[in-house]
């Protein structure tokens, strides 16, 4: 196994064009959303799971890097370096739990999302709007805490289900073992 | 289900800013969020305001183009303004009604985070409209060259991103003629609760994972049939020149900087 710096593991040609297209999968998916206004569910930490698993924290913690600025450029939402480190904590805490394991129990899941969920989205999230917007208030930092709470407990169950459906899911993991 | 944004939303042309290098817009547009930071008074925004606006001017796009660009954000910027409104507590009382009180401090506040929003994604707009996602990808892997010395991977990276951008467009189609199929079969997409549509979103996912691994099994063996051997000892073809325009520019950009950081002693 040959590494190269930083613990990342050399990759093949064709895990280099899957990692490539997975990206690409990302920024479809990224268009894809479910629910109303109010209560949108995105799909793209799909795919920052899925490259958990087959590639690794440290890969997908740069993938997710570039990821960021890209996509955040791209869909014209202004790019922020605060959101760039919640995506590469995102990936991080992905990385070291579904790293190399073929099968991901429901309780390794569920606790990964609740992780995820608690750090990047509610933390350091409403940390990066508050600076953003330079908001001192705590009062209005409060209700943005709590809105944002309200709207991860909700999606806690989701992405843990849909998670657990596509990281187990035996087709992709067949057609997988041939990269 | 689909927004209809194109990827990318480049819009063509050929105005002073779409000539600029891709390096130079996005050296910019991250700068320009850590100077935003510098203007903490009513001089200091409106000056940020007017270099925006200027930098507009010069993508000959029409204020409307990047007016729709700020659509999708608009939700996160009302609440957040909303609750400035109503929580700042300091200052003049301008409205009191039962238990909503709001400030002039209130109001100052709220327009402030409303500017900054708008501003911060306003020019990171400018970046998408007038750059095609390949410039903005050799562009980013110019700008990572001195990381390679510290052994980041730059070469793949580079690589991956634009096997990405090219592929975009290849799987929103695919998505879309999967979804098609499946509806064909008569799967529902846009129908009943919550969970009933995230269930039916399985049956979109799993083809679309599965195709893009047979897709990646094929290109890494058409690559490595043409030679490819990884690593960085490779000619390039797209190659980036920098220009004059590129320097008034980032000169611009200094100046504006500098000026900015100037107004925090003028109040």
């Amino acid at each position: 196994m040959k590494t190269l710096a930083y613990g990342l593991p050399r990759l093949r040609t064709k895990q280099l064009a899957l990692l490539g297209i997975l990206m690409a999968l990302q920024l479809v998916i990224s268009r894809f959303s479910l629910g109303t206004a109010t209560l949108k569910v995105g799909f793209t930490f799909l795919i920052v799971g899925i490259i958990a698993k087959w590639y690794g924290p440290y890969w997908g913690m740069l993938v997710a890097t570039v990821m960021d600025v890209i996509s955040s450029l791209m869909n014209g939402y202004g790019y922020f370096w605060g959101f760039t480190i919640s995506a590469i904590v995102a990936a991080g805490i992905y990385g070291f739990s579904f790293y190399g394991r073929q099968t991901i129990s429901w309780l390794r899941l569920i606790i990964t999302v609740f992780l995820v969920l608690l750090i990047v989205n509610v933390m350091l999230n409403t940390l990066w709007v508050t600076m953003i917007g330079n908001i001192h208030n705590m009062q209005t930092i409060m209700s943005l805490l709590w809105l944002r709470i309200i709207k991860q407990v909700i999606f806690w169950p989701i992405q843990s289900i849909l998670l657990y459906f596509l990281l187990n899911n035996k087709t992709i993991e067949e057609v997988h073992r041939k990269i | 289900m689909f927004s209809n944004m194109i990827i990318g939303r480049y819009m063509p042309g050929n105005s002073w800013i779409h000539r600029l290098d891709a390096r130079t817009k996005l050296v910019l547009s991250i700068a320009f969020i850590f100077v935003i930071f510098f203007a903490n008074n009513v001089i200091g925004y409106v000056i940020a305001t007017l270099f925006t606006l200027f930098a507009i001017m010069l993508t000959g796009l029409g204020v409307g183009v990047f007016i729709r660009g700020v659509r999708p954000l608009i939700l996160l910027m009302l609440i957040t303004t909303l609750l400035q409104l109503f929580f700042v507590q300091t200052g003049d009382v301008l409205v009191h009604w039962w238990f909503i009180k709001i400030t002039t401090d209130g109001v100052i506040n709220s327009i402030v985070v409303f500017v900054r929003f708008m501003l911060i994604i306003m020019f990171s707009t400018i970046l998408t409209l007038t750059t095609q996602p390949l410039a903005v990808a050799d562009g980013m892997e110019s700008l990572l060259k001195p990381f390679k010395k510290l052994g980041l991977p730059v070469s793949e990276l580079a690589l991956m991103l634009s096997i990405a951008l090219r592929f975009v467009p290849t799987l929103m189609d695919e998505a879309q003629s999967i979804m098609n199929a499946q509806r064909a079969r008569g799967v529902r997409f846009n129908e009943g609760g919550l969970m009933t549509r995230i269930k039916s979103f399985v049956p979109l996912l799993i083809p679309l994972f599965v195709n893009a691994i047979k897709r990646a099994i094929e290109l890494g063996d058409a690559m490595e049939a043409r030679g490819y051997r990884g690593g960085d000892q490779r000619t390039k073809y797209r190659v980036l020149t920098w220009h004059m325009q590129d320097t008034i520019a980032v000169i611009g950009f200094i100046i504006f900087t500098v000026v900015l950081i100037a107004t925090r002693w003028m109040m």
